[in-house]
């Protein structure tokens, strides 16, 4: 074996090295981050003879892991998800927002809001909420659709249970 | 060659000209949205002036996050203003809003509470003065609010921007407006089914930065919402309302909208002649085609059988 050939012996043993603990280290990060899903829930307000649709779509998941010291801990995210459609109307925009409470405090509130572009008529934005407990979430979803003559707002509200330990 | 030439010079001044043109239009177009809009006291306004809104609500959402909401019914929201004096360019108005229905009533948020069934009305009522120079907000006792929207000057045209006062030390609970700037984005729709028949407007898209308190942490955003006025007076034909000071005041972020937006349902301001949309325009071309159609064909068809009978007549008188 010459020096050349040496070199590269080290370098491919340094590689796969760095390589390992990368693949590691990953596989500790998706370990800690593995999100299982609590709830999915989508309602729905008008139709497509009525002209418009606005549907609110919400997903729970939650994340297990070692906190700081030994304490265990449970760490929960939220998704909004708003979409607007429309057949007679035009979509101008959806917005969707929430809030998480945890034994009647509120822990996080977030809200989003994304206009449509023409010539499409379908817009959808997204909001997220991240907290460590909650036993109440609410979200709502609202849509405003023009005519060309007039505007029109469209609400659905619900809430979502989510008892966590 | 030279003829190649002579096209290619012409050619391009023809080009360079367009261009100037382009440019000195949206120059214009820029310089005349850079125009600061002057408020002054409206001349229609006057003691005992007053204007009322409605709309079917789904819920009225409050500034500390909870709302009130409606089950197994519908609820109807009247917003009411009315001038009650004018002195030194300030105006003393009574605002009142009202939230009625039937149905379940309850108070959402952390924990749910029914507060009655049956046919139930939440009334807010308040006296607030407005800087008719500036448009904005007082309380009572001269504390500055915000801007007041509920009138602008008139004829404002698309490309118009309006920077409105705001007072960053207010906060209402858990909101706090910090910047609250408005657009004209169109100048020729036309509001229907109010109170005055169909009125020409501007539309005004207003900006609304705001940041909130959630769990000791502040949070900012942003939020828009559409107020149209009226061509000739200035005076809202139909807003939104979602974090309007005027119902701040009241503790109310929005009012829930189901279906069209708020508009005016009863005033004794004069807003001018009505005004016939393109799309009732559209709908009379259309009806005056079908008639003329019609009446034709019914012609013909008549001339046509008048022209039968006589041929009729005529071959049974030969036979």
């Amino acid at each position: 074996m010459g020096e050349r050939g040496h070199d590269l012996l080290v370098s491919l043993v340094i590689t796969i090295c760095i390589f390992t603990m990368w693949l590691s280290m990953l596989a500790t990060l998706l370990d800690y981050a593995v999100a299982i899903p609590y709830y999915e829930k989508t309602v729905k307000e008008g139709s497509f003879w009525e002209g418009y649709i606005l549907i609110g779509t919400t997903r729970g998941y939650y994340v297990v892991g070692d906190g700081p010291g030994t304490e265990y801990f449970i760490m929960s995210e939220h998704y909004g998800k708003a979409k607007a459609g429309a057949w007679m109307l035009a979509a101008c925009w959806v917005h969707v927002w929430g809030d998480g409470y945890w034994r009647g405090q509120l822990v996080d509130a977030d809200d989003d809001r994304k206009y449509s572009s023409w010539p499409y008529r379908e817009v959808e934005t997204i909001f997220r909420l991240v907290f460590d407990c909650a036993d109440k979430v609410r979200t709502r979803v609202k849509g405003c659709f023009d005519d060309g003559w007039n505007y029109y707002y469209y609400t659905i509200e619900w809430d979502e249970l989510t008892i966590i330990l | 060659m030279y003829v190649v030439n002579r096209f290619f010079s012409s050619f391009f001044l023809i080009f360079l000209v367009f261009n100037c043109i382009l440019a000195s239009s949206a120059m214009f177009t820029q310089f005349s949205a850079m125009e600061s809009v002057v408020f002054e006291s409206p001349l229609w306004l006057e003691e005992g002036k007053y204007a009322k809104y409605m709309c079917k609500s789904s819920s009225v959402e409050l500034t500390n996050f909870s709302s009130l909401g409606i089950d197994d019914g519908e609820a109807t929201a009247i917003f009411y203003w009315e001038c009650l004096s004018i002195e030194d360019n300030v105006a003393k108005l009574n605002v009142t809003f009202l939230w009625s229905g039937n149905g379940t009533f309850k108070l959402v948020g952390a924990y749910d509470h029914v507060i009655g069934t049956g046919f139930k009305v939440f009334k807010w009522s308040k006296h607030v003065y407005v800087d008719l120079r500036k448009n904005i907000l007082m309380s009572l006792n001269g504390t500055l609010i915000g801007p007041f929207l509920m009138w602008l000057p008139p004829r404002l045209e698309k490309g118009t921007t309006l920077e409105m006062y705001v007072n960053t030390d207010r906060w209402f609970e858990c909101y706090n407006i910090n910047d609250f700037n408005g657009e004209v984005v169109s100048d020729n729709r036309v509001v229907s089914k109010i109170v005055n028949g169909p009125q020409r407007s501007f539309v005004v898209e207003w900006e609304i930065n705001y940041k909130y308190i959630v769990a000791n942490r502040t949070k900012n955003s942003v939020y828009s919402s559409l107020y149209l006025y009226d061509w000739d007076t200035g005076v809202a034909l139909s807003c939104s309302m979602e974090l309007d000071p005027l119902l701040m005041i009241f503790g109310i972020r929005e009012i829930g909208i189901q279906g069209l937006l708020p508009r005016i349902s009863e005033t004794n301001i004069d807003l001018g002649p009505r005004s016939i949309p393109i799309v009732l325009w559209l709908e009379i071309f259309l009806a005056v085609l079908f008639t003329v159609f019609v009446a034709t064909f019914a012609v013909i068809y008549y001339r046509r059988r008048k022209i039968r009978r006589l041929m009729r007549k005529r071959l049974r008188k030969t036979t």
